[in-house]
């Protein structure tokens, strides 16, 4: 090769994945956005992850989705890509039926493309924030009470209980996961057990409950 | 036909919604014949130097009947008064009737998108509202006008109305430079106006007449206003930008409780330690404008966590101009907290003055001197001495300061 062909190749990390179904997508951020304002996700050669606390340190999202999970996946360093929730929601609806979604990041240019690919490839292209490097620890909580439950019961569950009030009960027996709520407008009971078909395992150490905020459980099911 | 009319429908509906089905309301229709306008206007001219304001109505929207206000007196520093309810705090509830009753209203009718496109005497009235001080002006009316009064949850009195044949604007509006400028933009969300507009130091009143006059925003969305609505849409728009900034702040460290009364409107507010939320608790007693002798006191609450939305159903402009003084109040102190508000009204406010007066009655709750406590026990013990009805009726209401006591938060467990 002549010499003056040679090219000098600078390296800037890169992350790209390309994912089935973007209004898959859509509804992930859709869900977290209930919650969050702003996060980081991070990128390893294994898979992107998220977590995060909405802004009262209530509640706390983990996501996490394998490289398994995408169609193409490609990520060379570590990578943070802060992400401002509602800005995200708003590209992320513009996804259509038959759209791939591709997300890349390039050192070099500080910006996550976002492009919908179907009939026509569509690119956006977003400004990251920078938050420290620190993740959020693991909460350490022993729990006397593990319940596995259709998704389907725990929502209706509680729908139910809003209609009565802003807080709600749960209280796990040997047998059965109950769902109270009580206030100024009745009294609502919900059984979730294994007859009923509600309940796939439950395993308590020792009868409990506890109260929760319905603001924040309402919320957080729509994920 | 409905026999009986649930007692608390009339507090729900503050005689706007017409929710008992009648024509007009009984409440305020007793409450006009009663406080009728003392100054009688003859003939069918008037000449005076409207405080520059302008009444929008609401009924039969989108045609609406609007008129500017004029004063029977020609001194311009008196006319700005009758009309700029942030001067009027201290007054009686029988000044501030009687002051607004001498007010009357030069009516007309009109589409609300003819803010774009504006007749000759919509023209006329617009500019007197884009006026800072009082303009003369000259009123012919059609007939001679009605004493009559009109009371509304959100809207100051107003005394007697007619209907306009001709108004002339005798000298120029006075408008200054910013407010002419974003008049003329026409690019400029409504809400990207009233924010310029609330920075640059206009008065909230003086930006809420521009807005329901249909002289801000983009020029497609311009229209005129019901009155009513503006008042809360302001302080909704100037309540969320100051949320963007108070977010951003420190939590408080202490709990204090500020409280004021004023015009038998009794405010206690609580400030918890936490990040951004707000609650309001209003409280009818028996025998105020809403609620009769022997009912029970009438409660309504409304909250809002972190991202500064409602969570009810039921809101009114109360509850917007509540959440912006707490919001303007914790910008001041440059802190986030838990605002738990509740204002509680009494008998001796027997007609509904409108929304200023718990603007100004809360504003000034937080000048006082706070008291401090070292448990949410006490503060809620206190609060439940400070306020008039039972301790059981209200607390069950409230959703805050149970949340404060009973909510852990993940980084204790960090």
């Amino acid at each position: 090769m002549p010499e003056e062909f040679k090219i000098e190749v600078e390296v800037w990390s890169l992350f790209r994945a390309v994912f089935g179904d973007a209004r898959l997508w859509r509804k992930i951020i859709d869900a977290l956005s209930t919650l969050i304002d702003e996060a980081n996700f991070v990128a390893t050669s294994e898979g992107l992850r998220m977590r995060a606390m909405d802004p009262s340190r209530v509640a706390m999202v983990d996501f996490e989705m394998d490289r398994s999970a995408f169609n193409e996946y490609l990520c060379d360093q570590e990578t943070m890509l802060g992400v401002n929730f509602d800005d995200f929601k708003k590209i992320l609806k513009r996804a259509t039926a038959s759209d791939k979604l591709e997300l890349e990041y390039s050192e070099e240019e500080k910006r996550l493309k976002v492009r919908f690919i179907g009939r026509t490839t569509r690119t956006f292209s977003i400004p990251l924030l920078e938050f420290g490097q620190e993740e959020l620890a693991t909460p350490r909580i022993t729990f006397n009470a593990s319940v596995k439950m259709l998704s389907e019961s725990l929502k209706e569950a509680i729908k139910d209980a809003e209609v009565i009030s802003d807080f709600v009960r749960f209280e796990a027996n040997p047998e059965v996961f109950i769902i109270r709520a009580s206030g100024d407008r009745g009294e609502v009971e919900v059984k979730i057990d294994m007859a009923g078909g509600g309940l796939l395992s439950i395993d308590v150490k020792e009868p409990s409950f506890a109260y929760y905020s319905l603001s924040y459980l309402g919320e957080m099911i729509k994920a | 036909m409905p026999a009986k009319i649930n007692p608390h429908l009339c507090a729900q509906c503050k005689g706007a919604r017409r929710l008992c089905g009648r024509a007009k309301c009984p409440i305020i229709e007793r409450l006009a014949a009663q406080l009728g306008v003392t100054e009688k206007i003859t003939g069918t001219q008037l000449f005076g130097a409207s405080p520059p304001s302008v009444l929008v109505g609401e009924h039969g929207y989108p045609k609406v009947r609007l008129g500017p206000l004029v004063p029977p007196v020609e001194d311009k520093k008196l006319a700005a008064y009758y009309d700029n309810p942030e001067q009027w705090y201290g007054k009686s509830i029988e000044e501030i009737i009687k002051l607004r009753s001498s007010l009357v209203r030069a009516n007309f009718t009109v589409g609300v998108k003819e803010a774009r496109r504006a007749s000759k005497l919509l023209e006329r009235t617009q500019e007197l509202a884009l006026s800072s001080i009082p303009v003369d002006t000259e009123v012919h009316f059609a007939k001679p006008v009605k004493p009559r009064l009109l009371f509304d949850g959100v809207i100051s009195p107003v005394g007697p109305s007619g209907v306009v044949k001709n108004l002339t604007v005798v000298e120029n509006p006075v408008v200054p430079r910013r407010v002419d400028a974003l008049v003329g933009d026409y690019d400029a969300p409504a809400v990207v106006a009233v924010r310029e507009l609330y920075e640059a130091g206009v008065s909230q009143h003086y930006i809420t007449r521009l807005l329901t006059m249909g002289l801000l925003g983009r020029k497609i969305d311009r229209r005129l206003v019901p009155t009513r609505w503006g008042i809360t849409a302001v302080d909704s728009m100037i309540g969320d930008y100051f949320l963007e900034k108070v977010r951003d702040f420190p939590e408080l460290g202490e709990i204090l409780l500020y409280s004021n009364s004023y015009l038998d409107n009794h405010y206690h507010v609580l400030l918890l330690p936490g990040s951004y939320a707000f609650e309001m608790v209003e409280i009818w007693l028996p025998r105020s404008v809403w609620v009769k002798e022997g009912a029970k006191s009438y409660i309504v609450e409304n909250f809002e966590l972190y991202d500064g939305k409602w969570q009810r159903a039921d809101v009114d402009g109360g509850y917007k101009a509540m959440r912006l003084v707490a919001i303007e109040f914790l910008h001041k102190i440059k802190r986030q907290a838990m605002v738990f508000a509740i204002r509680e009204i009494g008998p001796r406010y027997y007609a509904p003055l409108g929304v200023w007066n718990v603007r100004e009655g809360m504003r000034h709750a937080f000048e006082k001197e706070p008291t401090r406590f070292s448990s949410i026990e006490e503060a809620v013990a206190e609060l439940a001495r400070r306020i008039k009805t039972p301790f059981n009726q209200w607390w069950k209401h409230a959703y805050l300061p149970k949340m404060f006591k009973m909510q852990r938060r993940l980084v204790e467990f960090m």
